[in-house]
Order: structure tokens, then sequence, then C-alpha cells
């Protein structure tokens, strides 16, 4: 205690700083425990679909099976595909194509957890 | 995320290695490129099978390498602009120059992934003072693969949402720089309170 009387009396801005920037180490840490938590619940992963999203993104973003979402989208299995060019290939404007799939998504079923 | 953001993103499948090497080759020169997320974003893409872990991986890292050398060797041509002689200022810079040279390893090591924001300047300064030249290049390639490794890795380990991993990494690294100030103050109050007994 006398330790810590001595280091408020001479050192006080040293002994805030430290105990400020515990504290906030202690925040981020907290932070960091909870988004982990809450992120380690795969229906917690599901990301808004967006132009700029591959298929095999949204896949693993949805835990859907390739299959159900090219059904959705129209088009045969193709590699790196965003949904932009899907939009393009199909004629469709990327916007209508984002509908859909946030009206489809959800409802597609779980493709099983890889063990 | 910004539209700027957002339209790096739609970028990076196309061209993935290419895009990559050059933000993280600028990032090193200042330019406000947003490298860790771009990187966070190419892990995210690894785990999705849309672009390769060696060619990525190897694509930021290089990027970021050549950009470091960039950056000391611009640094070293504008050394001459150092003040020399007896003045307050320089007396000033000669005392960093000397704190460079003695923890000049660690500095140049730590501000390639835990206070990044400071690299570009690390580096100018680096090559300005004429600091080892080989020392600069084996602690910066050693950051440089802490920073790529961890935050490809992190993309691809929460690549399923790009957001979180996103505000992961900015909580990690807080985490870091606020444990690290504590340490420092901690470390000094430690020292100081030793002579009291």
């Amino acid at each position: 205690m006398s330790r810590l009387r001595h280091l408020w009396h001479n050192h006080r801005i040293a002994l805030i700083g430290f105990v400020l920037a515990s504290a906030l180490a202690l925040v981020f840490a907290l932070r960091i425990l909870v988004l982990t938590i809450y992120w380690a619940n795969p229906e917690h992963h599901r990301q808004d679909p967006e132009p700029w999203m591959t298929a095999g993104y949204i896949v693993r973003s949805w835990h859907v099976s390739r299959e159900d979402l090219d059904a959705v989208l129209g088009v045969e299995r193709v590699g790196r595909v965003r949904l932009i060019d899907i939009a393009q290939r199909t004629g469709k404007p990327v916007d209508q194509l984002i509908e859909e799939l946030r009206v489809a998504l959800p409802q597609m079923p779980k493709r099983p957890e890889k063990q | 995320m910004t539209a700027l953001f957002d339209s790096l993103l739609a970028l990076l499948p196309v061209y993935g290695p290419w895009l990559l090497a050059l933000t993280t080759f600028l990032s090193c020169l200042a330019v406000p490129v947003p490298s860790s997320l771009m990187m966070i974003a190419s892990g995210a893409f690894v785990g999705s099978g849309d672009l390769s872990l060696p060619v990525m991986a190897g694509a930021a890292y290089a990027g970021a390498l050549s950009g470091d050398q960039a950056g000391y060797a611009l640094g070293r041509r504008a050394g001459g602009l150092v003040p020399e002689g007896k003045s307050k200022r320089a007396k000033l810079i000669a005392r960093a120059i000397a704190g460079l040279q003695a923890r000049g390893a660690w500095a140049v090591f730590l501000t390639r992934w835990m206070f990044s924001a400071l690299g570009p300047w690390i580096n100018l300064a680096a090559g300005a003072t004429g600091y080892s030249h080989r020392q600069f290049t084996i602690a910066g390639a050693l950051g440089e693969a802490v920073w790529v490794t961890t935050y490809i890795g992190l993309g691809i380990v929460f690549g399923a949402n790009l957001e979180a991993a996103a505000e992961f990494a900015s909580n990690a690294l807080g985490l870091l720089a606020a444990g690290a100030v504590a340490a420092g103050f901690g470390w000094w109050l430690w020292s100081v309170s030793k002579p009291a007994n």
C-alpha cells in the first residue's frame, strides 16, 4: 500500500496512464470474447448478399450447398463468379438478384457441417 | 463498410494477387489504402475457394517487402536534408537517430504489424538516418511475415463474415496496443517504485 501511495504522490500521471491503458485492454479483451462466442454460432455467420460476393462466399457465409445456390442464381456451376457477373450473364439487374437471394437463402436447407 | 471498399472487394476476386500486392506496396509508402482489410478479404476468398493461399500470401508479402525497400530508398535519398551541427534541433535528431540505432530492429519489427500506422515513417527514418540496411531488411521481413500471416489467417478463419473478421481484427489490435502501453507504464512504475523501499 505504501508503495502505491508513493507512486500516487510522485508518479501520478504514469499511474493513471497504467490504470487507463489496463482498463482499455480489458474492454478490448471482453469485446473479443463476446465476438468469439457470437460468431461461433453458424447462424450468425450469414451476411446479407452484396454485389461483390462470389457464389463461393455466399455458400460459406450461409452454410448452403452450391447446387441449391446455383439453382436460385440460374447458372450452371462455374468457377469464380461474383453476383455482378451473374447478373450480367442472366440479364437481370443486380439489385433484383440480391432481392431474390434475400428471400431464398433463409429457406435453403443447411449444408451439413464438415467434421 | 464504405463504397470505396466495396468496389475494391468486387475487384479482388478478379485481380486478386495484383491488387493485393499493389495495396500492400502502397500502404508501406503511407498511401491510405485499406491494406489490412484487403488481406482479411483475401483470406475470406481463399476460404471460399475463389483464390489460392500461396499466391495471395506471396503477393501480399512481395508487395509489402518491396514497399518497405522503396520507403527505405526514398529516405536514404532524402538523408541529406537531416540537419547536422550543434543546434538544438540537430541534437534532438541525433538523439532520435541514436535511439533508432540502439532499438531499431524492434521498432522496425513491431511497426510492420502491431503499430502499422507508423511503419511507413520508420521506413523513411531508417533510410534517412543511415540505419543498417541488412538489419532493416531482416527485421522488416520478419515483421511483414507476421502481418501477412495474421491478417490472411484471420480472413480464412473468420471468412464466413467479413464484417465480423474486420471487427475482430480492430479489437485485437486495440488489445495489443492498449496492452503494450499498459506494460510500458507498468514496467516504468515498477522500476521507479523499487528505490522507495
